[in-house]
């Protein structure tokens, strides 16, 4: 027999690799400082520029290699593709404000430089500077229940996450190619996590990791992630897997989420005391203020997934939702049969300049004390199965009650009270995304 | 339409209602792992405790979730105190009550105590 699979190539067939470390590339070029999107409502920090920035130049978003002009905004949000054909799920906009246009009277051809913390860190070299209708902007980038009703429940408002990082945004924008001129390190542990798609498809190389199968995540593990992903793992073509890749989206987040050194390090620990073996797993992350825009988010991730070295994609109930917004299946509907309103009339495996990754879409793990551990939902016979949710385990945590092994491992959970400890806090909080602006991600 | 809060019983909360019809109610979770007991609460009350908690949220199992530390700890006082479901959800609902839960949630927000555990 032969295999079938392999690694797929870079979605758009190629990695963007936009990296220099050469500051002379700005040499007399204006420059503007990398602020934080503000929640005006609340004053938090909801989401911060440079991280688009290292996804798209360290290629995560291949073939994405720019902020887009407003003619790309309009095609992502109509077709939900660039103008070029490739899919792309969500508008990324640098957006600046009038008075930082006019201070440094930016115009469209000009190169400018983007200082991050005060140190010059990339450029864009400006393709268009446009007007943005941040109202019109969030109403419209996840889709409209008139127009996406197949899963789109309701509005989105101000209680969601995305819809929060669009109506704040600035009243003009720059559109461009964004190059890195001077790599931030990371603090630790972040340092130990940061694989990049060149590296990552390195290391499966290395590995011998033909098929490789990912696993999205906001959350530390718990015992159902695990089942999951063991099982999950299955998939393969003629045989399973051959590892399982992590890959933790970190950013700023909501209130009550895992913090993301726990999210990371947790994950860390199923390797590190063998419940997984490190053979078979590798923990990653990208960077990116998650939009929380289930089927779309979704796409994104399959993007992000495929430039990493990715054969496969795991898919489960409310995937990278929040809410009751989307219907809990619009993501495994999209990879199995399409969702038309948003451009889809197939799977994007299957239209035009299609996806590669192949979704596992998966159901429910629950607790059965019959089977004597956790379970797949669907294969067990047992009416005395328990299903708990991330927010009950969240809950008893905040109690202070150690969550039983039966549904998370200790040495997980070691790892919560570890940043807990240091925080004060065990969950994202105002002063966490405060800190995380400042301090707590990257330095030069 | 009813919703439900699970109100978790640790040792300390157990010894509170050892003896009382209240024990009768305690059910074991994952096995026995854990103890808790289920309070129901109607459309009209869940409505209003989403709104007075904006994080609080209901599970894909109809509990409402996501609730402060507070307001939990406070909802099982009453529970210990007048021994009746309904009884205790309206005194956590009631307006003194709930702005001390409110007061000190908001505290919460801010720092939770580290529980005292051994780290490995």
């Amino acid at each position: 027999m032969e295999f079938i699979l392999e690694m797929p190539k870079p979605y758009g067939g190629r990695l963007v690799e936009a990296v220099s470390n050469n500051k002379e590339e700005c040499a007399g070029c204006p420059s503007l400082d990398i602020n934080s999107t503000i929640d005006m409502a609340t004053g938090i920090p909801i989401r911060n520029a440079y991280r688009e920035i290292m996804s798209i130049a360290y290629g995560f978003f291949s073939p994405l290699d720019r902020f887009m002009t407003r003619e790309d905004v309009e095609s992502v949000i109509s077709e939900r593709r660039l103008p070029e054909g490739w899919i792309f799920p969500l508008p990324i906009i640098y957006d600046v404000s009038e008075e930082e246009i006019r201070e440094k009277s930016l115009k469209e051809g000009d190169r400018v430089q983007l200082n991050l913390k005060g140190h010059p860190f990339a450029y864009i070299d400006i393709e268009e500077i446009w007007d943005v209708d941040s109202k019109d902007l969030a109403a419209r980038a996840f889709g409209t229940p008139e127009r996406n009703g197949e899963v789109l429940r309701k509005a989105l408002d101000q209680k969601h996450p995305g819809w929060q990082i669009y109506r704040n945004m600035k009243n003009r924008a720059i559109a461009g190619k964004v190059k890195i001129i001077n790599e931030p390190k990371f603090r630790d542990p972040y340092n130990r996590f940061w694989i990049t798609p060149a590296e990552s498809r390195r290391i499966f190389k290395e590995r011998n990791w033909r098929t490789v199968i990912a696993h999205q995540t906001r959350n530390v593990p718990h015992r159902g992630h695990e089942e999951l992903m063991k099982e999950a793992s299955f998939c393969g073509d003629i045989e399973p897997c051959n590892a399982i890749l992590v890959n933790a989206i970190i950013g700023s987040k909501r209130m009550g989420d895992f913090v993301d050194e726990a999210i990371l390090e947790g994950h860390e620990a199923l390797e590190k005391y063998g419940y997984i073996s490190q053979k078979r797993h590798m923990v990653s992350f990208t960077l990116w203020d998650m939009r929380y825009g289930s089927p779309l988010e979704s796409l994104l991730h399959g993007i992000i997934r495929q430039n990493m070295g990715c054969t496969h994609h795991m898919f489960g109930r409310d995937h990278a939702s929040v809410g009751d917004y989307f219907d809990p299946y619009a993501t495994q509907k999209l990879w199995t049969k399409g969702l038309p309103s948003y451009g889809f009339p197939d799977s994007p495996l299957n239209v035009d300049k299609g996806l590669s990754i192949r979704p596992v879409n998966v159901g429910e793990f629950v607790y059965c004390p019959i089977c004597g551990g956790m379970v797949y939902a669907d294969t067990c016979g047992h009416k005395e199965a328990e299903k708990f949710s991330g927010s009950f385990i969240r809950g008893i945590i905040a109690e202070g009650i150690t969550p039983p092994d039966a549904i998370f491992r200790n040495e997980v959970y070691d790892v919560i009270l570890k940043w807990w400890a240091k925080y004060d806090y065990p969950f994202v909080n105002r002063r966490y995304l405060e800190r995380k602006e400042e301090e707590l991600e990257v330095y030069f | 339409m009813s919703y439900r809060i699970l109100i978790i019983l640790d040792d300390k909360r157990m010894a509170r209602i050892k003896g009382t019809k209240l024990e009768s109610y305690a059910k074991g979770i994952y096995a026995g792992c854990l103890r808790g007991i289920d309070i129901d609460v109607d459309d009209k009350r869940a409505d209003f405790i989403l709104k007075m908690f904006p994080r609080s949220r209901i599970d894909s199992m109809g509990y409402i979730e996501e609730l402060p530390v507070s307001f939990k700890q406070e909802l099982f006082n009453a529970l210990a105190e007048s021994g009746d479901f309904s009884e205790a959800i309206d005194m956590v609902l009631k307006p003194d009550r709930l702005q001390m839960i409110k007061e000190k949630a908001a505290m919460e927000d801010e720092k939770l105590p580290v529980p005292n555990i051994k780290l490995k």
